[in-house]
């Protein structure tokens, strides 16, 4: 019916008409929940996700338009990340379900075989241990990218570094994700890790 | 070389997604920190988050900025004010208001208070299915149509309860209301309950016979000869008033419902007559308590028998024919 306001549009506005900031979270709750949920487990994720647009909500003056061509969720992640940083408990608690948990399959291949299982836990578990070994920054660019399905130049402004810092942490993150899962000693005792993931890694696109 | 990542995207892919319950409360928190009063821990903590923009506030950072200053929104004129809430009843408040596109001022605000009652204020006669459902989300079981002057909806819309509601007028809008009304009875504010027909006495309580008096009370200070006294029992206080009509800034129209004044089973009518050619003028609210299902309303002419003075002809002034004798003095 009419133009579609953009994100900056609405954050603009709602700077004297605070009821419209609710149109964000109608937009980008669900993205936002989500990546909380995945970092702080589902329990905790509904409160962070008022924490974070409440604080978005309050800093909505201080969104630059020119920082954020590609709408508001970079910079609501970006403030959920933030948040997440006061609930490093709920994130540890979260990596131990994490590391008890095989990742969906995309699909329940014939070579779904009691052995795999053992390696696929084992993978995932050196995974997730790396992960929370990672220094925060690395972890942070690394988890927007892989749960806050964001882009380099997204996680740029979601964190506020430079993109060429935000494609250096990722770099280094996979280097030291990579050389957990080759050193892991369970995966090295059962089978040659790359080999025996294939099938299952390769059915997914990237 | 793409198996780590991979590997973490699929990790912990299966989280449930936000529920419509938790949706609501998010919602919810997010209105009341748009009124200023943000649930108090949280939103200390929040604030402290965001102080430093861009860097990582220490554990300290974040005692330290407890007490930071949040920026309360300001708000237009004509917006009702919002703010003024207790930290006890930020976590219930909610605040709701409608922005037109292209409009200048919301179409109405609605704000919970602390004390329990919900006060509305309209700029523009429109949106009534929006204002109800807000209504209802502030756990007000309303039913509101908005009709052109002259029209109201028709009678008996519920199930032909015992009469416990009465109609409000601003009294500057010249006795605008929804039934036919004896001319001698309420000059200044005509309730439907006195059609002459009688159809809606039943369910809309006839102002002068209320024997509740609990449907609404008209805090303007009317004079005697108007529908106050007509509505007998309005000042006794023997039981709340469910609707209030407000004094509210100029140019528009205001109310209050007290929360919990309904009884379960029973619905808030609320109709709004307004000027056509001009809905940001301000109308008349009038309000029936009835119980069980409400009919949609079907817009009928107002005035039955008598055609009421000032029906049809938009705001009357205050010396229209059957005007209270000084009583309409609301409007500046």
């Amino acid at each position: 019916m009419t133009v579609i306001p953009t994100d900056a549009d609405l954050l603009v506005r709602s700077v004297r008409e605070p009821e419209v900031f609710a149109d964000l979270f109608e937009r980008h709750g669900d993205r936002v929940h989500r990546y909380l949920a995945r970092r702080a487990g589902p329990d905790l994720a509904e409160d962070l996700v008022s924490d974070t647009f409440v604080a978005a909500f309050e800093q909505r003056s201080r969104f630059d338009p020119a920082r954020g061509p590609d709408g508001a969720l970079p910079w609501l992640l970006g403030i959920a990340t933030r948040i997440l940083q006061g609930h490093r408990r709920a994130e540890a608690r979260r990596w131990r379900v994490l590391e008890r948990a095989l990742p969906d399959r995309p699909e329940p291949a014939a070579a779904d075989r009691v052995a795999d299982r053992v390696d696929a836990n084992a993978t995932v578990q050196s995974l997730v241990r790396a992960l929370a070994e990672l220094p925060d920054g690395e972890r942070d660019a690394l988890l927007l990218l892989a749960w806050g399905d964001l882009r380099y130049e997204e996680i740029a402004t979601a964190l506020a570094v430079p993109v060429g810092t935000v494609r250096s942490r990722i770099h280094r993150a996979r280097n030291r994700l990579r050389a957990a899962l080759a050193a892991d000693p369970l995966a090295a005792r059962s089978a040659p890790t790359r080999s025996d993931f294939r099938p299952f890694l390769e059915s997914e696109p990237s | 070389m793409t198996d780590d990542l991979d590997l973490l995207t699929r990790l912990g892919a299966d989280v449930p997604p936000l529920s419509a319950e938790g949706r609501a409360r998010v919602r919810a928190r997010l209105f009341a920190a748009a009124a200023g009063t943000a649930n108090a821990p949280t939103h200390a903590e929040s604030n402290a988050v965001m102080g430093a923009d861009g860097a990582r506030p220490s554990r300290r950072d974040l005692l330290e900025r407890v007490d930071g200053p949040g920026t309360p929104p300001r708000r237009r004129r004509r917006v009702l004010r919002l703010g003024v809430v207790g930290a006890a009843a930020a976590a219930v408040s909610l605040t709701a208001a409608l922005v037109l596109p292209g409009s200048a001022s919301p179409a109405y605000a609605l704000s919970e208070e602390p004390d329990g009652t919900v006060k509305v204020q309209i700029n523009e006669f429109r949106q009534a299915k929006q204002l109800e459902a807000d209504l209802r989300a502030a756990g007000i079981n309303a039913v509101v149509d908005f009709v052109p002057i002259g029209q109201t909806c028709q009678q008996l819309r519920g199930g032909g309860a015992p009469p416990a509601g009465s109609d409000v007028t601003p009294p500057a809008e010249g006795g605008v209301s929804n039934g036919g009304q004896p001319p001698d009875s309420a000059p200044g504010t005509v309730a439907e309950g006195a059609d002459p027909a009688g159809t809606g006495a039943a369910e809309r309580g006839a102002v002068g016979g209320d024997p509740n008096g609990s449907g609404a009370r008209d805090r303007n200070g009317q004079d005697p000869s108007g529908q106050t006294q007509a509505g007998a029992p309005a000042e006794a206080g023997e039981e709340p008033a469910v609707l209030t009509v407000d004094a509210g800034p100029e140019e528009s129209t205001a109310f209050e419902v007290t929360r919990g004044a309904l009884k379960p089973g029973q619905s808030l009518v609320i109709v709004g007559s307004y000027d056509e050619a001009d809905p940001s003028r301000p109308g008349t609210i009038s309000s029936a308590v009835v119980e069980g299902q409400v009919a949609p309303c079907t817009p009928v002419r107002a005035g039955g028998a008598g055609a009421q003075p000032g029906l049809g002809t938009g705001v009357a002034p205050s010396g229209a024919p059957g005007g209270a004798p000084g009583g309409p003095t609301r409007r500046e």
